[in-house]
């Protein structure tokens, strides 16, 4: 179609009538002259226009002379595209000498960028503002560099500067995006800062607008939101033109309106890329472009595996072309291939640095490259106005995707320069031909592209779509094999593999080839799709002749759950002719050795109920495991992992002592220095027995004396009653002792049964133990001011479903239970866990009740008893007398314990029953409730037997333990069973194993100590650090354990320390250890002076520099198993 | 009739127990408290019906002692056991709870129901609310002892 033919005369006429018309507005005409005319008739009009008006007619109002005037007058044509390029023409024909000038001042700007020389390219952006256009790239440009530059605050600064200075939407949302995409780390949240909310199809269109200038990087299409760009300014206009061009379709691309814009372009504009493209969609242009020689050189002879080559033109050719990326890592690669080392870059250098850093690391495939991945990406994503970048990120989408044959279908959209790559466009082999023919590729290494052997390290042939027929699985197999291919292919050429076997339904093979291929590969990140997971999931139990070790592997691999990966380990035993993994022998071979650390660990081995009965039975089966393992390597993994499971079974065991020694009574300590007066007492009552004798033997010898006289005596020397007075003063005088014994065994303030049951059930224990899980599961809350606060959690959950009126009433509900959970908890710590006397009867419902009246009758057994003529005989007979009612109280305290069970329970289930009554809660609120209260319900009944093992008598204490595994089991003991999480620093330097009779004694005081700890961060909602060290310094243990405090209370708590510091003799003398609600010093003090074997221990309080301190000093030596 | 009802939940089994007993003649029921004493139990004896709760430990809790790790459908992990071990049984569920781990129970009963086939009897809710869940076990008791005569 020729010129003339295009142009509508009457249309063009009409508008220039306009035009003269002065009562006219000429942007009036302007807008409609742009709406309605195609390019040549633009051309024809500037022609015809009156010099005066031509300025506007060249839409010269696009070099905009401020940031205020960018998208104010409005024009934005509603064209098709191929219309819409004819006015781009138009404009840059008109405007070319600047948009040259603007080019070339960009690739300075993006280059200085780079290279971090901000400075500079700030001053050329502005010289851009003033000489050609002020622009929206200008001012993302200027956000983003101060950014990276000079940090988030300037960044902001800057951004407000710019948005304030223009009030259009679009202008300001541009700044917006500008500034949330200038992170180097790049989050999706920012979608949702950026885009408006899609109401209609206006914002749906200008969200499109938004996409296309900052997040390119998802991909644009074609669309007519693209004529926005004309109301902006030239510069973002051609920028803009630019980006879209890769986007048009084949058909737009095909139609000669469109060619011949395009050929008249490229003979104007000196942009290479256009240029290329032009070579590319075949237009053929006037425009001579020089492209570099090297750079082609460079490139072609890495296509023909020259990689020396590359090394040597690389070097010369970055020096002065640092920035060019593409390049760079055609370089990198050759290096990679020839096994030379790479350079080393600096990550907290420049862009340019960065990226040459992480671009590195990826093709090396290091083992976090998927970490380099995301870095790079971020970059790209800030910077992606940058042509090299844009490369860059179509490269590395390529990698991510792990797809070798389309690995390289996008780089011809975003490569600069025309070169060998570009092939990619075309479709058919002919095509491609071509093309490298034109571009003075030789027929002979065209022809070498055919054959197998041709693959190439790069894979490249395969990726450019000259191999893609037929499967290429064994070839790759054996590159993969020979590790020839290089390295960043590895994980798209398995994938290729393993879903080539898929796809023939050969699951055996994909998944030896998959194991074969990690197993000695540990940077392989290519993870197989779920459906290929599940297709060989589904055949795994009816494949014949599998490797069962392979498929164990390759669902350890896979991630399966812990019971799918159970029956493959049970499957490989049994492959392997043995019943236990621990009866593997070890021979170096890497899968079974490989089963063996990854797949056989404790928590598969635990599944394996018929072999082992407990969890120490497992962690032997694991030991035994690793000790293997270690035997062989000697490495430091298995030593490491022996010593844990060492520690986890010592503290198993340690932690059963715990509650298998909460009934005891130092019955030693009592006997040796406590019992003087018991000792007196009973002296008495050994000459009560002799003077009873005296007497008999007095009267008697009267009595005959008096019958030898013939005196009848009707005297009646009653014997039987002065026996009976003896008797009565006998029994009366034992159970004095018996009395003084027993109060000794149940009140003496260091040793006493009380004692005992204080420190290690009543303070804190026994009240965590039965309430943390009513407040894990958020069923229970705590007092404020006196009163229970209301349960926001669930009453959240209800507040959408019911009215005020409801919500109080569940409010009332929910405190009611805390109330009465609290009370049933408080009734077994402050009236059955109590001990009472006729003498001491405050708590009338003690289950340790030691009454006299029990004893009175076994007093007179006792007293009867003639072998038990010695002190110690009757004071041990007297103790066993006293553990005897013991265990009967013991059993007494377990019955509480049941019915009190009970009560919770009944309790659980009538606060489930109130709730769901008056409530109308949908599904899945009443169904996460009812789980909850039933959990709760399982909780309350483990937890009523963990308390009903401890009322047993106090066990063996055979065995030997350290203080970390002391400190270690008391932590884990608390925050297991607390809701709050007791954060610790500990530095223990003892090694020293220690008696365990002293395990008791010490884990009370260290469980004192920390409960006090958790108690104060809980109560002032604090997380710091509690720090514990332990040295051991001329036997002497040195414990220091230091936590932070309010510094507001440092004064107050400084003179309470004083106070007690001051007492904690006489407190202890005086039976205070028994009052509850105290710090537990009393109990530290007891324990640390009387009950760790030596008069040298000390135990001190003290506030130092914001931190309370407890320092205790032990004898070693007395405690040294 | 030979039942084996693995529950470590001593209310729940308490009850169930009770019922069980209260209305049926010539019951034999063992007890298993865990995945452990549930699949030994059943690899050890024969049984008519096997009452699986879904949620249990690993291990006995008898005694406060450590049970190991608790699983959602631990119900389910001994169901896969006994496959494996090619031991032939019939089966129900009994469960207190409605989700586990993200999953219903109806999902978890068609997996066992794809693995036992008609072997496989169904679950029941069992619920301290309300009494239906004994109308139900008491149909599947009274199928299985059909089956048996």
């Amino acid at each position: 179609m020729s010129m003339s033919s295009n142009i509508d005369i009457k249309k063009t006429k009409k508008i220039l009538l306009l035009i003269k018309d002065t009562s006219i507005s000429k942007i009036t005409v302007l807008k409609k002259t742009l709406q309605s005319c195609n390019y040549h008739e633009l051309e024809y009009l500037y022609e015809k226009t009156p010099n005066i008006y031509k300025g506007l007619f060249s839409l010269s109002y696009l070099k905009r002379k401020d940031y205020s005037q960018l998208f104010k007058n409005n024009i934005q044509p509603d064209s098709e595209i191929i219309d819409y390029i004819g006015k781009i023409t138009f404009v840059l024909k008109h405007h070319y000498k600047d948009i040259n000038s603007y080019i070339e001042k960009r690739f300075n700007i993006d280059r200085l960028v780079l290279s971090g020389e901000y400075e500079k390219a700030n001053l050329l952006i502005d010289s851009i503002n003033k000489e050609i256009s002020y622009s929206y790239w200008a001012a993302a440009y200027r956000i983003k560099i101060d950014r990276i530059h000079k940090g988030n605050k300037t960044a902001v600064e800057t951004h407000n500067n710019i948005f304030y200075k223009n009030d259009h939407y679009l202008f300001r949302k541009y700044c917006n995006a500008a500034y949330y995409t200038s992170s180097l780390d790049f989050s999706e949240e920012i979608y949702d800062k950026v885009y408006f909310s899609e109401d209609d199809d206006f914002f749906k269109k200008i969200n499109n607008i938004i996409k296309s200038h900052f997040f390119a990087f998802e991909g644009i299409g074609e669309g007519s939101w693209v004529n926005a760009d004309m109301s902006s300014s030239i510069i973002d206009l051609y920028n803009h033109f630019l980006n879209i061009l890769s986007t048009l379709s084949k058909e737009t691309i095909s139609k000669n309106e469109f060619r011949e814009y395009m050929k008249i372009i490229s003979e104007i504009i000196d942009e290479p890329y256009i240029f290329k493209l032009c070579n590319l969609w075949g237009i053929i242009t006037k425009k001579i472009y020089n492209s570099n020689d090297n750079r082609i050189a460079i490139l072609n002879s890495y296509f023909a595996q020259d990689y020396q080559k590359v090394i040597d033109l690389s070097i010369d050719y970055l020096s002065l072309n640092e920035s060019d990326v593409e390049i760079f890592i055609t370089y990198t690669k050759s290096l990679i291939l020839l096994g030379k080392k790479t350079l080393e870059y600096n990550n907290d250098g420049t862009l340019l640095e960065k990226i040459k850093y992480h671009i590195t690391k990826v093709f090396e495939q290091d083992k976090e490259k998927v970490y380099h991945l995301r870095k790079l990406m971020g970059i790209c994503r800030a910077f992606y106005h940058i042509p090299e970048i844009r490369y860059l990120f179509s490269i590395l989408k390529g990698i991510e995707s792990n797809d070798i044959l389309n690995m390289w279908s996008n780089c011809w959209k975003y490569s600069q320069y025309q070169n060998i790559y570009d092939i990619v466009y075309y479709d058919k082999r002919e095509e491609k031909i071509n093309y490298l023919l034109s571009i003075g590729i030789n027929e002979l290494e065209i022809q070498n592209l055919n054959t197998e052997t041709a693959i190439g390290k790069d894979c490249f042939e395969l990726s450019l779509g000259f191999n893609s027929n037929g499967s290429k699985v064994s070839l790759l197999s054996e590159k993969l094999t020979e590790k020839s291919l290089i390295p960043y292919l590895n994980d798209a050429a398995v994938r290729y593999c393993f879903e080539s076997y898929i796809q023939s339904n050969d699951t055996n093979n994909a998944v030896s080839f998959y194991v074969n291929y990690i197993l000695y590969n540990e940077s392989l990140t290519f993870k197989p799709k779920d459906s290929h997971i599940k297709i060989i999931l589904e055949e795994y139990d009816n494949l014949i002749d599998i490797d069962a070790l392979d498929f164990a592997i390759f669902m350890y691999f896979v991630n399966v759950d812990d019971d799918t990966l159970y029956l493959a380990y049970k499957k490989s035993l049994k492959i392997l002719g043995v019943e236990r993994a621990s009866e593997i022998k070890i021979e170096g071979k890497k899968k079974i050795d490989f089963f063996l650390s990854h797949i056989a660990t404790p928590k598969i081995i635990t599944l394996h109920v018929l072999k082992f009965k407990s969890v120490e039975q497992v962690l032997q089966e694991r030991l035994k495991i690793c000790t293997n393992l270690n035997n062989y390597y000697d490495k430091k993994q298995f030593t490491d992992e022996i010593a844990g499971i060492v520690r986890d079974l010592k503290m198993l065991e340690l932690n059963n002592k715990i509650d298998d020694n909460k009934i005891y009574v130092d019955v030693q300590s009592i006997k040796e220095s406590e019992l003087t007066e018991a000792k007196a007492i009973y002296k008495m009552y050994e000459q009560s027995a002799l003077d009873e004798n005296v007497l008999q033997d007095t009267i008697g010898q009267i009595v005959e004396s008096l019958k030898m006289l013939g005196m009848s005596i009707d005297i009646l020397v009653t014997s039987h009653d002065k026996n009976s007075d003896k008797l009565e003063y006998q029994y009366e005088t034992l159970k004095r002792m018996f009395i003084y014994v027993r109060d000794q065994f149940l009140f003496n303030p260091k040793s006493g049964l009380d004692n005992y049951l204080s420190t290690r059930i009543r303070h804190g224990t026994l009240i965590n133990q039965l309430r943390n899980h009513y407040e894990i599961d958020n069923l229970i809350t705590n007092i404020t001011n006196g009163k229970y606060i209301s349960n926001k959690y669930w009453l959240d959950y209800m507040s959408n479903v019911s009215n005020s009126s409801t919500l109080s009433t569940c409010d009332n509900f929910f405190k009611k239970f805390a109330e009465n959970t609290d009370n049933l908890i408080f009734e077994i710590k402050e009236e059955y866990v109590q001990v009472s006397t006729e003498s001491n009867k405050t708590k009338i419902n003690a289950c340790f009740n030691y009454n006299i009246e029990y004893f009175s009758p076994e007093i007179k057994k006792l007293q009867k008893r003639t072998e038990l003529n010695s002190y110690d005989a009757m004071l041990s007979e007297m103790i066993n007398l006293l553990w005897s009612h013991t265990d009967k109280c013991l059993e007494d305290v377990k019955n509480k314990l049941q019915e009190t069970k009970q009560k919770m329970l009944d309790q659980l289930h009538d606060l489930e029953k109130n709730i769901i009554t008056i409530t109308n809660l949908p599904n899945q609120v009443k169904n996460m409730f009812h789980d909850t209260i039933v959990k709760c319900s399982g909780e309350i009944q483990d937890d009523i037997q963990v308390v009903t093992r401890w009322f047993n008598r106090g066990s063996s204490v055979n065995f030997d333990f350290t203080i970390q595994q002391v400190i270690d089991t008391c932590i884990s003991y608390i925050n297991n069973n607390s809701k709050y999480t007791l954060k610790t620093k500990i530095e223990c330097q003892s090694t020293t194993s220690i008696q365990g009779k002293y395990f008791s004694t010490l884990y009370d005081m260290f469980h004192d100590i920390m409960n006090n700890v958790m108690y104060y961060e809980r109560n002032k909602g604090l997380h710091n650090t509690c720090s514990i060290e332990v040295l051991e310094i001329n036997n002497i243990l040195n414990i220091r354990v230091s936590n932070p405090i309010d510094i507001s209370e440092e004064g107050t708590i400084k003179n309470k320390v004083k106070e007690i510091n001051n007492n904690l003799e006489t407190l202890l003398r005086g039976g205070k250890s028994r009052v509850e609600g105290n710090s537990g010093c009393i109990k530290i003090f007891n324990a640390v002076h009387n009950h760790l074997g030596s008069n040298k221990n000390d135990y001190i309080n003290s506030v130092e520099n914001g931190n309370f301190i407890v320092k205790i000093y032990i004898d070693l030596i007395a405690l040294k198993a | 009739m030979n039942i084996l009802i693995v529950e470590d939940d001593d209310k729940k089994r308490g009850s169930v127990l009770s019922y069980l007993h209260q209305e049926f003649d010539g019951l034999k029921i063992d007890e298993g408290y865990s995945v452990e004493s549930g699949v030994q139990k059943a690899v050890d004896n024969q049984y008519d019906l096997i009452i699986l709760d879904m949620t249990i430990p690993n291990f006995d809790k008898t005694d406060g002692k450590n049970g190991g790790n608790s699983y959602k459908n631990g119900g389910e992990i001994i169901v896969r056991e006994l496959i494996d071990e090619d031991i032939e049984f019939r089966c129900m569920v009994l469960t207190q709870y409605e989700t586990f781990n993200n999953e219903t129970i109806d999902q978890i009963s068609n997996r066992i129901k794809q693995k036992c086939g008609n072997n496989y009897l169904g679950y029941v809710k069992y619920s301290t609310l309300n009494n239906e869940w004994k109308d139900q076990i008491k149909k599947i008791i009274a199928y299985v002892k059909n089956i048996i005569d």
